[in-house]
């Protein structure tokens, strides 16, 4: 392609989310203090690339955030005006059942929230991306990072993704390339199962010797209640209903103002049950006596859902390789026992920037520089706290009550528990064979949607429709299906195509063909697509890949 | 050439929109701003025409702060330099004033060639600042533009009517306002972006512009904004599909009043 | 009411325009009280139009004729408009919103220094002041408009006003007027617009069809029926994402968000991306075989049945009414 451009920069980094951002402003203030202390300068560029419309607008959590790694990357947040105002007030976790509830007397330590905020991680992104700006970083929203750029297994830059093609493939007249952006250090922090961290891991077997990444998928919706129905700064998190005891996952409940709840809902994508629902299990959550008198007469405001990695320490790949260093969820750094990330991605793209920076001032960003980065983690908190909840997850394998067993002996022995490492499987191997799990003669024709009734559960559509979310309709499917016949016909007979159920948007839909009205074809509402990446994880037969579609396109998230 | 494009910035036209505490505007906390799609292709049509025929792009824009990302984006496309009129004196301004506004800061820019605007603000769709703005200048205008094409010191230029296309000639400096069709814009590019960022906007207040109070002073002031009232309940047509066809046709006819 | 009530009548192809008449019915009904209406026309050959607009309400019709003002343009046409509203000194000024109206108002209002409010939907005197109500944000909201100082002008929304009866005996006084015919901007050819789809935001009625078609094979029931309607035709996003129709024909979500005078839906369920796309439609009708399918909830009008049944009745039914009112 003659007409593609290629820019240069010093560092190239592919995700606006708090990693990437964390990332832009360390390197920046280093570099800033370096040159003041230093009779030589050095001038180095670093340029971020956002795939979401603005910088914030994919950004989705629950959030309770613990401040430790703000506090070192901005010492004075709050007079900056960062958006994390609400402390933590009080902890609860319940264990549900279908009509009761029981309290724990005591919160587990690893879900005590002393100290820590109840946040809008949309709403810190979009501030550190000003942070980021005001220290003059160019934050690129609605650029996709396409392809990496390699020279053999060098990592030398990020090809964006081209605009303006319609869905035939064909260029339309206001057709844009993608750029090729050449960097010194890529720092990839795509947040979990970034499409470029996919195609990079294991064409540089990073994952060598690691254990398969393991994923969950959260959904969320923020409401509107009359003031008095939690506390500001309340925390409450649950286990059991609307999960069987098989099923990895929980419920959360945040008080975000006086009249500003976050509920939500994790679930394990290593589930078996091939009718599993996320988004249906979210919406039965919403109805029990301890979560809809909360709701109750409230207004849904937004809805968001994101596929989260909960692999823990021995999931992480190498987060080095010439030329690139993997930061934040991309590289699977979250403590899936706290359920907390943020804190992590933040400090991760700080020690991403801190060996950028290094390596640059070296002239070397080969793997045997960056190696550093993996030291740097390694003398953190980051690796202290991954450490000793490194079985946490593959404690569930048996369901709730081993997990709960699991995390007890894993607190009291410093995260080893009784099998130390407990080696967890790749979740979409999970899921049973219809047959196996309901008995033969259920098909997929026997799942029934429940009914939604709009005012505290709703459809998937009426969900889909508060994520803002939109695409360019003139453009192709940015959901790749390498062979639909296997959707038509075994994975129909044999799961009943749990797309249709594991998808929180509804973008996957059987349709009867017009050839024949008993056969059915795979319909792809990519339009939909809240990039939760839950598709690519879950699907049985790894038959689909989530690629970046036209820049901007996606959901908007607003004070989610 | 040298261009003049006036750009607006106004919600998403997927805005839902709320009704402000005042009564008599909308709620502006949670709109996603953009710059008037009208505004867009007469941003592209200047970038076609300079990129012909060589020249300059200036873009004004007036309102407050958030206004310089819509010339930002402009500037992103391709334009050269951007004018932002901002002024606690033009929040209440209405079409007319809007227009001094924006006349003045044009004759300000000076030694231009066109003046090129969308057709229409979209949300508040008054459609009034092209022809204002002539008449303002002294210049002619032709609007509604769908195809433009400079020759000389005139312009021939397409202008959508009613069941028809009109085909106007007009001398230069002319004010053009820009139709859906006139062309497909641009994507801002990442190039372009990044150049932006140092591209001069230059920022004016109503003094400077040498406009006083009583020449901004609305001649039209909204006392009221309502959300749409509420349908009544549906209304079921009944019988057989014959029945029902004629009786559809009746009510729409007498009651509804829209065939 | 100080001065007179002034109105612009719009000739096309040697006709006035049923735009500028019902700005005439619309100045009569303010001018109740006993105001005068004065009304504008500017072309060539028009002294048959002078009768039609006394008989439609003008006391007074100031004539400029002249063979060059025989096709619009903006500056002598705008300059005839200021020397009347100069020399008469109005209370108010009512033009049409026409793609004429919408070139001329502006100019003149900046000549005159006017206020002008576009596209009304209601005119009313309220404490001796003009006020009006127009429609917003595609007419997700309305404003009510009022003006300081005069004349008050307005553009008004076609087919919106209702047309007062002619009144036979009533006749106008003519006033010839004359003007500098001189302009910068001028037509120079006419071409019929070329045949093609109507624009789905520009249409007054759409027709717009859902998955209860079965397929794209049935789509022609709903074209057939836009057609009769003299309608544009729409889709939902279901059936586009489906690739039965073009995307162009979305309504919805990331499709064309429209407000026409009538949106007719045929077998669509009313996802609430559908509605956020045409909930703002003067007038929704909705053809379903689900009575609990959401559209029904936005709709004024309901059939319950099968498009398959309805569709070609109704395309009968419709096409025999237009063809009566021609």
């Amino acid at each position: 392609m003659g007409d593609r451009e290629a820019l240069e920069t010093d560092v190239l980094i592919v995700g606006g989310g708090p990693a990437g951002l964390a990332a832009a402003i360390r390197f920046k203030d280093l570099l800033d203090a370096r040159n003041k202390a230093s009779p030589t300068k050095l001038e180095a560029s670093v340029m971020v690339i956002e795939k979401g419309p603005e910088a914030g607008a994919h950004s989705l959590s629950g959030a309770v955030l613990d401040p430790i790694a703000l506090k070192e990357l901005i010492p004075d947040f709050a007079a900056k005006g960062a958006p994390v105002t609400t402390e933590v007030t009080e902890d609860h976790v319940y264990l549900l059942t279908a009509r009761g509830k029981l309290r724990l007397p005591i919160v587990p330590p690893p879900l005590q929230n002393h100290g820590n905020y109840v946040i809008s991680l949309n709403q810190l992104v979009k501030w550190l991306a000003q942070q980021a700006e005001a220290r003059g970083v160019d934050v690129l929203a609605g650029f996709p990072g396409a392809e990496v750029l390699y020279e053999g297994d060098r990592v030398v830059g990020v090809r964006t993704g081209d605009k303006g093609i319609d869905k035939h493939g064909q260029k339309k007249g206001n057709y844009e390339p993608g750029v090729d952006l050449r960097a010194k250090v890529t720092i990839l922090a795509e947040g979990a199962r970034g499409s470029l961290t996919k195609q990079l891991v294991p064409r540089l077997k990073l994952d060598a010797g690691r254990f398969p990444q393991v994923y969950t998928i959260g959904l969320k919706e923020l409401w509107e209640v009359p003031r008095g129905r939690l506390g500001k700064g309340a925390v409450i998190h649950t286990m059991g209903f609307p999960l069987d005891s098989r099923t990895f996952g929980g419920g959360f409940i945040y008080g975000l103002t006086e009249e500003r709840i976050s509920v939500g809902l994790v679930v394990g994508l290593d589930y078996r049950d091939p009718f599993l629902d996320p988004h249906g299990l979210f919406q039965r959550m919403k109805e029990h006596p301890l979560v809809r008198p909360l709701l109750d007469g409230g207004k849904m405001l937004r809805y968001g859902a994101r596929a989260i990695t909960e692999g823990g320490y021995y999931s992480i790949p190498r987060t080095y390789a010439d030329g690139v260093l993997l930061a934040g969820e991309a590289a699977g750094f979250l403590n899936a026992m706290r359920l907390k990330g943020i804190h992590l991605a933040l400090k991760t793209g700080m020690l991403a920037a801190e060996t950028a920076l290094e390596a640059l001032v070296a002239g070397d960003t080969s793997a045997a520089t960056l190696k550093t980065f993996e030291d740097k983690v390694s003398a953190s908190y980051v690796r202290a706290e991954l450490w000793k909840v490194r079985n946490f997850h593959q404690g569930f394998k048996h369901g709730l009550w081993a997990g709960l067993l699991h995390s007890g002996l894993q607190m009291f022995t410093g995260g080893r528990g009784l099998v130390d490492p407990l080696s967890p499987s790749k979740g979409y191997a999970e899921i049973h064979k219809l047959a196996d799990f309901y008995g033969s003669g259920t098909r997929r024709e026997s799942f029934e949607r429940r009914k939604m009734d709009g005012r505290l559960t709703f459809d998937r559509l009426t969900d889909v429709y508060h994520s803002g979310t939109k695409h360019d309709e003139d453009q192709p499917a940015h959901l790749h299906v390498a062979d639909t016949s296997i959707c038509e016909t075994r994975c129909r007979e044999e799961y009943g195509n749990p797309c249709e159920k594991f998808c929180p948007a509804a973008v996957y839909e059987m349709v009867p063909r017009a050839d024949d009205p008993k056969a059915l074809r795979l319909q792809i509402n990519f339009s939909n697509c809240v990039h939760c990446k839950t598709c690519d994880v879950m699907d049985p037969y790894q038959v689909i890949t989530w690629v970046t579609p036209e820049g901007g396109g996606g959901p908007r998230y607003e004070d989610l | 050439m040298k261009i003049i494009v006036c750009v607006k910035q106004v919600p998403d036209t997927e805005t839902r929109v709320k009704i402000a505490a005042s009564g008599a505007g909308i709620e502006e906390e949670g709109i996603n701003w953009v710059v008037s799609p009208y505004d867009e292709f007469a941003v592209e049509e200047a970038l076609r025409i300079k990129e012909k025929s060589g020249g300059e792009v200036v873009l004004v824009s007036l309102g407050p702060d958030r206004v310089q990302a819509a010339l930002r984006n402009g500037l992103a496309m391709g334009a050269d330099a951007g004018v932002h009129l901002k002024d606690p004196l033009f929040d209440a301004a209405d079409t007319l004033g809007t227009a001094r506004a924006l006349a003045a800061a044009i004759e300000g820019i000076g030694g231009f060639d066109l003046v090129l605007t969308g057709q229409q603000g979209v949300g508040g769709d008054h459609g009034q600042i092209p022809g204002l703005l002539a008449e303002l200048l002294d210049l002619p205008q032709v609007t509604m533009a769908v195809k433009v094409e400079i020759q000389g010191a005139k312009a021939i230029v397409e202008r959508e009517i009613e069941g028809a296309r009109e085909i106007w000639e007009t001398s230069l400096p002319a004010v053009l306002s820009a139709q859906k069709g006139l062309n497909e814009p641009r994507y801002a590019n990442l190039k372009g972006i990044m150049a932006a960022k140092k591209k001069p906007i230059d920022v004016k207040d109503a003094a400077g512009l040498g406009l006083d109070v009583a020449a901004l002073a609305p001649r039209t002031k909204v006392v009221a904004m309502e959300l749409p009232p509420a349908r009544p309940p549906v209304k079921m047509v009944q019988g057989d599909p014959e029945a029902q066809a004629k009786e559809l046709l009746r009510l729409l006819h007498e009651e509804a009043k829209v065939i | 009411m100080a001065g007179p009530i002034l109105t612009f009548a719009e000739v096309r192809d040697g006709k006035l325009r049923r735009s500028s008449l019902e700005a005439l019915s619309v100045a009569r009904s303010l001018a109740a009280s006993g105001g005068a209406v004065a009304t504008v026309v500017v072309g060539s050959g028009l002294s048959e139009h002078v009768a039609e607009l006394g008989r439609n309400g003008a006391d007074t019709v100031h004539v400029f004729d002249a063979p060059e003002l025989a096709a619009y343009a903006t500056e002598p046409y705008a300059r005839a408009m200021a020397k009347v509203i100069e020399a008469t000194k109005p209370w108010a000024v009512l033009l049409p919103f026409t793609a004429l109206g919408k070139d001329l108002a502006p100019r003149v209002a900046a000549r005159v220094g006017a206020g002008l409010v576009s596209d009304c939907v209601a005119l009313g005197v309220r404490e001796g002041r003009l006020e009006a109500r127009r429609p917003m944000y595609a007419g997700k909201a309305y404003a009510t408009v009022r003006w300081e100082g005069e004349p008050q002008m307005a553009t008004l929304r076609a087919n919106v006003f209702p047309l007062a009866p002619p009144d036979a005996s009533r006749k106008a006084a003519v006033v010839k007027e004359e003007v500098d015919v001189a302009a910068r901007a001028r037509v120079t050819g006419v071409q019929a617009a070329a045949e093609g789809k109507l624009e789905l935001s520009e249409a007054q009625v759409i027709v717009s069809g859902g998955r209860g078609l079965q397929g794209p094979e049935n789509f022609h029931l709903v074209s057939a029926l836009g057609e009769a309607f003299g309608a544009a035709v729409g889709a939902s996003r279901a059936v586009v994402d489906a690739g039965w129709v073009d995307h162009q024909m979305q309504v919805g979500q990331t499709g064309k968000t429209v407000s026409p005078q009538l949106y007719i839906a045929c077998g669509i369920s009313g996802a609430i991306q559908h509605l956020a796309g045409m909930s703002s439609s003067k007038v929704i009708v909705a053809i379903n075989k689900d009575a609990d399918a959401p559209i029904f909830k936005v709709a004024n009008y309901g059939i319950l049945g099968d498009v398959f049944q309805v569709l070609p009745k109704l395309t009968e039914a419709a096409r025999e009414y237009f063809a009566s009112k021609r």
